[in-house]
């Protein structure tokens, strides 16, 4: 038992995995103790093969071939995201015997990337500007959001619908937020000439001591039983995670841009400036202008929720919905619907249509298995696309619940 | 059971903590990096210029070699003056209010061999100090009638409280003599260096009782003149020597490691200006070049050198002061002046001899200077650019400092740098670059493909050229350890004979092909 379930941490974990869309059930049993380990790896693309988005996160050459099979892929404008999480969840029941509330502590390690581009910019980022010469390049528009993270939370849970709230600490690992508002380059076929047209911004936080900026924030998790149509009692999952303020005290650089350049070359006094290191003007000359003031960030919080299936229902089928939103990014909202089929009473299926993110319709499935004082959950948002090398995305997801 | 979950825990976060293999890719890049003109005027500076006379164009080089200040010679030192005022009986009594005085006392300067009636202050102090050995409150007044300023010389009242024969009082007072006149002439106006004072010493009016006083009781005043910097002066100033060399580095020509290039025509002017009111004999003793690299040395061969000459003393027209001034011209038909300068010595040395006032005072005491006087000795060399360039070689030697480049990661995997010029200058170019490490040894060699190519005479049409410069692959992964660039340019003259135009430039521009690994 323990290798298997090793293994199974291997192979959910090790790609690195945020919240789970798995669907769940309902359990109002009363529990002493309960560990949740979670993990989510997404991987989304709306133009990128899985083959070359894996080089690209993971490690790997990048041929020159692999690279314009990518670039007559791209549209106009394309965007790219990796969302990868892994949680543990310690919940105690007992610690105030006369109560209905019991303590969860958690902690977790949390990235969330987001990269609006268009064709051009993909170009120039991986062939460089030799390919483009005598044709202007169009960069707008172009994002980039990103943050790393580790929290640590404590919290109070209901001891039967398990909703519960926590307050997080978060301690930021890194963090920017870029946004190319206009971006247009030309250099001419002699490369002697570089008409450059960009206004922008950029906020970055790259730690460069031991030393972390930290956030605050809240998690909620509420289980709220509503009627569906056919008047049946049903039980929603509201979820609402990462919600807070990043403070960026320390090593944050901030940049805007508005400059309209054309460049042919620095005179031999600029360059010997340059050389002597006297480029204190340089910069504004460029109209790019920089400062280190402390900046609130609201952290990449999103908001979930999912239809609760009950363990116990005698029909074989049973539907399963939700969705998911994140307020604070260019995210668009995901939402997903389907169905699952209870194989026996200790394995469930489900599978469901998924649309977000990416402006593409996927397709999503995961097994829930229960045994004992165990519970497991793998599944992915993205099936299709997941096993391909040139499927544009990964999708992997797992629970595991053990409860004493 | 606990110890095992703990293991997996450790197994799976160290297994999210490491990444087989780099993400990495190859890109291309081209960019501009340099656009500019030189032209003969960026050769100008504070000691060049460019001219245009009858002949054609012409380089001018002018270099003042030796200033000699008057001031910086004719010089009051800081002097003490003492006086010293006691009665003639072994003892009196003296009634309150009583005065003594001690009138027109001369003082005598030492000045060396100078002789001056008048000078004006531009800076100095004068301190005066009393002693009082009476036992009654004293008044002193001194005046120097010597020290003028708007008409009014100086004069101070000071009191003393009382003192004693072994414990006198003292009282003293500075004064700031900026823009003073003094008039050294003493009393008749018939002498030089000479200060003339007044003094006054009055016992306490408003004493109730009479002061006993012994010839031990010695008033004593102290005039101390400190720090005076004359800026006019008149007088006879002494039969002055001066004997001085001086050295000249020109550091461009240091920087010509080999060639060399033909002139004609070029002349130099020696020019000695005089304009202080004395006369003065001068004698230029030698004047030489020296190559230092190989310490090859050319000396200057003229008639006029070796020569004693004279220049005559400037002279005033109403508030005009003229100078007078000797020229030296010294050409291919009269000194080896050619030979000379293509010698391409990179110091100079000149020796000369100056003798103020040469046969003693013959103007009755009227030599005179000014704040503007000097006697100069100034140079100017005039080159027509009609200069022939044989392999003639510059090397420079300049920082550049590549060790923030990284050493490993994101890197340049190869490049070249692309020199586009358009030259209308009757001159071929070759460049090479040599980069070096903190100890000066030459990591990488860069030579053009080929020279950047003159314009001929025979043509209308500005010369364009294109070179490249490729380092070598391995260059690349030593890059940071660059701290030097030498830049060696050789020129040759497109033809013999040939000026070279005023409006001569050369337009380039420097562009850059390179290959990057991005590696993270």
């Amino acid at each position: 038992m323990p290798r298997l379930t090793l293994l199974l941490f291997v192979i959910i974990l090790l790609p690195i995995s945020s919240q789970v869309t798995l669907p769940q059930f309902m359990d109002t049993t009363l529990l002493r103790h309960e560990i949740l380990i979670q993990g989510k790896t997404d991987l989304y693309s709306s133009s990128l093969q899985n083959g070359f988005s894996n080089k690209l996160f993971f490690g790997g050459n990048l041929t020159a071939n692999e690279i314009s099979n990518q670039i007559a892929l791209q549209d106009k404008h394309n965007s790219i995201g990796l969302e990868a999480n892994t949680e543990i969840e310690y919940r105690n029941y007992t610690i105030f015997p006369k109560k209905n509330w019991g303590m969860l502590f958690k902690s977790s390690a949390n990235t969330l990337n987001s990269i609006h581009y268009t064709k051009d910019l993909f170009g120039l980022v991986f062939q460089g500007n030799s390919a483009y010469l005598g044709h202007p390049m169009q960069l707008n528009p172009s994002s980039l959001q990103s943050v790393s993270y580790i929290k640590f939370g404590v919290g109070f849970i209901h001891k039967k619908t398990k909703s519960n709230f926590s307050f997080n600490i978060f301690q930021l690992e890194n963090y920017a937020n870029s946004c190319l508002d206009y971006g247009a380059v030309y250099v001419n076929d002699s490369s002697n000439l570089t008409l450059i047209d960009v206004t922008g911004s950029s906020t970055t936080y790259l730690p460069k001591s031991s030393q972390r900026n930290i956030g605050f924030g809240i998690d909620l998790d509420l289980k709220i039983p509503i009627t569906n149509f056919n008047d049946k009692k049903i039980h929603l999952n509201i979820i609402a995670k990462n919600f807070g303020i990043g403070i960026l005290t320390k090593d944050v650089q901030y940049y805007s841009l508005d400059t309209n350049y054309i460049f042919q070359g620095f005179t031999l006094n600029q360059l010997g400036a340059l050389l002597s290191n006297k480029t204190s003007n340089t910069l504004q000359n460029l109209k790019i202008y920089s400062n280190h003031t402390i900046r609130f960030t609201p952290l990449l919080g999103f908001i979930q929720f999912d239809k609760l299936n009950s363990q116990d229902a005698k029909t074989r089928f049973q539907s399963i919905f939700g969705g998911r939103m994140y307020p604070s990014i260019s995210f668009i909202p995901y939402i997903y619907a389907g169905i699952q089929l209870k194989c026996t009473d200790k394995i469930w299926i489900g599978i469901h249509e998924n649309y977000g993110i990416t402006n593409t319709l996927r397709t999503g499935l995961y097994v829930k298995i229960i045994g004992g004082k165990f519970g497991l959950n793998l599944g992915t948002e993205n099936l299709i696309d997941s096993f391909r090398s040139n499927g544009k995305g990964r999708s992997f997801q797992c629970k595991l619940q053990w409860h004493i | 059971m606990n110890k095992k979950w703990l293991l997996y825990f450790i197994l799976l976060f160290s297994l999210f903590a490491c990444r087989k293999e780099t993400t990495n890719w190859d890109s291309k890049w081209s960019f501009p990096i340099l656009k500019d003109q030189l032209n003969l005027k960026d050769l100008v500076t504070d000691s060049l210029s460019i001219v245009n006379d009858t002949n054609g164009y012409k380089l001018i080089y002018e270099k003042n070699l030796y200033r000699l200040k008057l001031s910086e010679f004719i010089k009051i030192p800081d002097t003490i003056i003492l006086s010293e005022l006691a009665i003639n009986f072994p003892s009196l009594t003296i009634n309150p209010g009583t005065i003594l005085s001690e009138k027109d006392v001369e003082n005598q300067l030492e000045i060396g061999d100078a002789e001056l009636k008048k000078i004006k202050v531009k800076k100095g102090t004068i301190t005066i100090t009393f002693l009082n050995p009476l036992t009654t409150k004293t008044y002193y007044t001194i005046e120097i009638p010597s020290f003028i300023k708007n008409g009014i010389p100086v004069k101070q009242t000071l009191m003393a409280e009382k003192g004693s024969t072994s414990n006198p009082s003292s009282v003293k007072s500075t004064l700031d003599l900026s823009g003073y006149t003094v008039d050294l002439s003493g009393v008749n106006n018939s002498t030089f260096n000479t200060i003339v004072t007044n003094f006054d010493m009055q016992l306490d009016p408003n004493a109730t009782t009479a002061t006993k006083v012994t010839n031990k009781d010695i008033t004593r005043m102290e005039i101390q003149i400190s720090d005076i910097q004359i800026e006019y002066a008149q007088g006879y100033f002494g039969n002055l020597h001066i004997q001085s060399s001086n050295e000249l580095p020109v550091e461009s020509i240091r920087k010509i490691t080999s060639g060399d290039f033909k002139l004609s025509n070029a002349h130099v002017e020696l020019t000695i200006k005089n304009s202080c009111k004395l006369m003065a004999k001068g004698e230029i003793s030698s004047l030489t070049s020296t190559k230092t690299s190989e310490g090859s040395t050319i000396t200057f061969k003229n008639l006029q050198l070796n020569n004693p000459f004279f220049i005559a003393p400037a002279y005033t027209e109403g508030d005009q002061l003229i100078g007078s001034d000797k020229k030296f011209t010294f050409d291919e038909n009269n000194s080896n002046i050619l030979p000379f300068i293509e010698n391409l010595g990179d110091l100079y040395k000149i020796a000369y001899t100056f003798e103020l006032n040469p046969y003693g005072n013959l103007n009755g005491g009227w030599d005179e200077f000014f704040p503007t006087s000097e006697i100069s000795l100034n140079l100017k060399t005039i080159i027509p650019l009609n200069i022939e360039l044989n392999k003639l070689t510059f090397q420079d030697t300049l920082k550049l400092d590549l060790s923030a480049y990284p050493s490993s990661g994101s890197t340049i995997k190869s490049g070249k740098f692309k020199l586009h010029c358009e030259s209308s200058f009757p001159i071929d170019a070759s460049v090479s670059l040599f980069l070096m490490d903190d100890s000066k040894n030459i990591i990488e060699k860069i030579s053009g493909t080929s020279f950047i190519a003159g314009k001929s005479k025979f043509s209308n049409e500005n010369k364009i050229s294109t070179v490249y410069f490729t380092p070598t692959l391995q260059f690349f992964s030593k890059m940071n350890t660059v701290r030097y660039i030498v830049v060696k340019t050789t020129f040759n003259s497109v033809e013999k004979s040939y000026e070279i135009p005023y409006n001569g430039k050369i337009d380039f521009q420097l562009s850059t092909d390179f290959e990057t690994n991005i590696n993270y």
